[in-house]
């Protein structure tokens, strides 16, 4: 029997799945991902990413290949860019040596005992992302590996890429930032921006609410707290740009070649996941008396974790 | 529809799935989108209308649950463009070429459907990224993919090929 013959339901189901899907979407939106839109999602991720990692294991070699083939020309014009950045990196390292034994010294000169943090990283590969324009894409480790929901990605260079956006047992899904509508909290030399997507560019937006002094092209963004470790590289100011009264805004270029990503790191950040406050103590030697002025030895610090990185209302 | 239609098709959709989740999202200007494509040519099988707006629907939700966006934005547009798909396929029942600019141009309102009905639904940033490159070069890679998949789905669900002879 040929469906001509039969009643024609079409539009009926037309519309019943249309307003599932809408149903589907307000209940998406209302719980924000979370719950039982979480779950699926992750079970999904969890039937797909052995067929996924089969075929990344055959497609990625071929892939690159034709990838390097293709771009032989600018990879030998990179090369060379790289070997002087090289060259300049190593000049520059040996000279953060020499400050770093330098500063070791005094530290112990002093008696300073400075509490470090050590973060737990896991290497993942990126097996998938829905399509070509999507932003989000899927790694091949999840809860099983100590990947939680909300954890800083970062490639293996060490530039940001994203959060932890859902965790399965063995895949997790990564927004980079990107494509995120949250706000990460940065910092370009002394002063503290808010860094937000720009829709449908690669450039992200930085907006200094106390700003003393301008930007300047090149200037290094690098994280300031909280979602991430500070101190991660973030991009580079594409233009300089001056406050306006106490604002600044600015373009920043992200350092992260989202196309090229095959590895990423997911950083165990905050070292306990159930504190929301860690605190930074410098011992202060008895014999040296109380400090009179910020960043004085002997500052006791408490950093309030998670409040500085906003949800934007995009 | 038989078993054995309705298993292809459900195969046709998972590999179209992990096809388009590895393989594709690795070429920069050749960026089919074979879910939507797949979503449309049912059309041209054997397949019961009602199937082919659930096939539809179904590859959707599946890219949508792979996705960092909404959950039924894909569901919705696929559903739509799939039910413009057998509401207009009797039109392109006279070879391949006009098969495969139907499959383009239904793309292509599927593209526009996609990043309207994602902006009204707050996902802005994350649909309108590279909105050129997505509304020309989608419908243009479907156009081209549709000359090799069509008479292949056409085999697997129908046993024959109609509209491509």
């Amino acid at each position: 029997m040929s469906s001509l013959d039969r009643p024609d339901h079409t539009l009926p189901t037309f519309v019943t799945l249309v307003v599932v899907a809408i149903l589907l979407m307000t209940f998406d939106i209302r719980t924000d991902g979370e719950g039982v839109v979480g779950t699926i999602r992750g079970g999904t991720q969890t039937l797909i990413a052995p067929l996924q990692r089969g075929a990344a294991f055959v497609v990625d070699p071929i892939a690159d290949f034709l990838d390097g083939v293709s771009d032989i020309a600018s990879l030998r014009e990179t090369n060379e860019a790289l070997r002087a950045e090289l060259a300049r990196a190593q000049a520059a390292l040996a000279e953060a040596g020499d400050d770093l034994a330098r500063l070791e010294a005094l530290e112990a000169l002093h008696g300073l005992d400075l509490e470090t943090t050590e973060v737990a990283r896991t290497a993942a590969n990126v097996i998938g992302r829905a399509d070509q324009f999507d932003l989000a894409f899927q790694i091949d480790k999840g809860v099983n590996d100590g990947v939680l929901e909300g954890q800083p990605v970062i490639d293996v260079y060490g530039f940001v890429v994203g959060t932890v956006d859902e965790a399965s047992p063995n895949t997790a899904s990564v927004v980079p930032i990107q494509g995120s509508r949250n706000q990460v909290s940065v910092l370009v030399g002394s002063q503290t921006g808010l860094l937000s997507a720009n829709p449908g560019l690669a450039e992200m937006r930085l907006d200094i609410y106390d700003a003393r002094e301008p930007v300047r092209e090149g200037d290094q963004v690098v994280t300031s707290a909280n979602t991430f470790p500070p101190g991660l590289a973030v991009g580079q100011i594409v233009a300089d740009a001056e406050p306006e009264s106490t604002a600044l805004t600015a373009s920043v270029m992200p350092y992260t070649d989202l196309d090229s990503l095959r590895v990423v790191v997911v950083l165990a950040w905050p070292p306990d996941p159930t504190s929301v406050t860690t605190t930074t103590v410098t011992t202060v030697p008895e014999d040296e008396g109380e400090g009179d002025g910020e960043g004085e030895e002997g500052e006791t610090t408490t950093t309030d974790e998670g409040t500085d990185t906003t949800q934007g209302d995009g | 529809m038989r078993p054995r239609a309705l298993g292809f098709a459900l195969l046709s959709l998972v590999v179209a799935v992990v096809l388009q989740t590895t393989l594709f999202v690795r070429f920069r200007i050749f960026t089919p989108d074979l879910v939507l494509l797949l979503s449309i040519l049912f059309a041209i099988t054997d397949m019961r209308r009602e199937g082919v707006l659930v096939m539809a629907f179904t590859g959707g939700l599946i890219v949508d649950l792979l996705s960092s966006n909404l959950l039924g934005l894909r569901a919705a547009v696929f559903s739509v463009i799939a039910y413009l798909a057998v509401r207009t396929v009797h039109r392109v029942d006279i070879g391949p070429v006009a098969v495969a600019i139907w499959a383009g141009l239904l793309t292509l309102v599927g593209v526009v459907l996609f990043l309207l009905l994602g902006t009204l639904f707050g996902q802005g940033g994350l649909v309108a990224t590279d909105l050129g490159r997505r509304l020309v070069f989608v419908p243009l890679s479907n156009l081209v993919v549709s000359f090799a998949v069509a008479p292949l789905l056409n085999r697997l669900i129908t046993g024959r090929t109609r509209g491509l002879i």
